[in-house]
């Protein structure tokens, strides 16, 4: 019954987080905040507990928290993700059924796989250029030792 | 009862992670995927073997009934930490170029990196063959007479890129 009332909740303010987003976007506004609508389910939670519709409060909150994050990274998941190289090439396939392997370069360019993301990273000022040269700012360097941590952790080596 | 849901699903979650950490030394890098699905599998039966102890061993009093809504439970709670883990760390750090790309630049040091250094060991043609030979790892795709062409009519990727699609729509960018 907890999980229910919780999974209600959360898909309503999923769609209005759609909803939200889509009212910003309108007015030509792309903004993380939007996110923020997530927190009226807390309150709505806390409602169900004080009338005691939540029989299990600890897995409820960790429930939503963990909904709330699926959702949240799949927002983010259109910006981040985009359309991947490895998605275009089987896509590819639906419009010429065989192909070789300079056929796969032709969809590609080092602009468009190099370069805007050199741009974005120095956008997010994660590097930043001295010169000719780029070089990592504090936050690319966290982030950098965040990737080199996993690899190490789960010894995989540079992949993308 | 709510302790026991966040216990059995947490420690599945831990074991899950403590066995990639192991798997992942041993297999091909090419197979990581598919062995990330496999232990999540095994995991998800050890959460219920942990549910059986749980129950076995007399720690919960409850209606049958109610336990089986706490194995539920587990599950949905294991399965979401799964997808967060797949998603948002496993699947970004294995194939993202832009986390390749800073990570070549955080490792020239101080003085940088010229672009053309980048390029010279990282570009559209080590990008492409990299996927292709995923691709054909995974046996999505074949060769036939030097040709590639689709083996599998849906495949993981696909299925991404129709799910991104929905995302797309759901939440449009400028």
């Amino acid at each position: 019954m907890s999980l229910i009332l919780v999974t209600c909740v959360f898909f309503s303010v999923f769609i209005l987080h759609v909803a939200v987003h889509g009212y910003l976007i309108a007015r030509g506004i792309l903004t993380l905040k939007s996110t923020a609508v997530y927190v009226i389910g807390f309150f709505v939670l806390w409602i169900f507990y004080t009338f005691g519709l939540l029989s299990l409060p600890l897995t409820s909150v960790v429930y939503y928290v963990l909904l709330v994050l699926v959702g949240v990274m799949f927002y983010l998941t259109p910006y981040l993700g985009g359309e991947t190289p490895a998605s275009m090439i089987l896509e590819s396939f639906g419009e010429k059924r065989q192909q070789t392997f300079r056929d796969l370069m032709g969809l590609f360019t080092n602009t468009g796989l190099i370069w805007k993301r050199i741009e974005d990273l120095q956008m997010a000022g994660l590097i930043q250029k001295q010169g000719t040269h780029y070089s990592v700012t504090g936050k690319g360097k966290m982030a950098a030792l965040l990737v080199l941590f996993y690899q190490k952790l789960f010894h995989r080596q540079l992949v993308g | 009862m709510d302790t026991w849901i966040l216990v059995t699903s947490g420690a599945s979650f831990v074991l899950l992670f403590l066995l990639l950490l192991a798997v992942f030394r041993m297999v091909h890098a090419y197979d990581a995927p598919v062995w990330y699905i496999r232990m999540t599998g095994f995991c998800g039966v050890c959460c219920l073997g942990l549910w059986w102890v749980v129950v076995f061993l007399g720690w919960v009093h409850e209606t049958p009934q109610i336990i089986a809504m706490g194995v539920i439970a587990s599950l949905l709670l294991y399965g979401l930490l799964t997808i967060l883990f797949l998603f948002g760390v496993f699947g970004v750090f294995e194939a993202s170029i832009t986390l390749h790309i800073l990570t070549k630049i955080a490792l020239s040091g101080k003085e940088g990196i010229h672009p053309n250094a980048i390029l010279s060991s990282y570009n559209r043609n080590t990008i492409v063959k990299r996927r292709i030979d995923r691709f054909l790892w995974s046996g999505e795709l074949l060769v036939v007479g030097g040709r590639y062409r689709l083996s599998k009519r849906l495949s993981y990727f696909m299925m991404r890129e129709r799910f991104l699609n929905i995302l797309r729509w759901m939440f449009p960018t400028l």
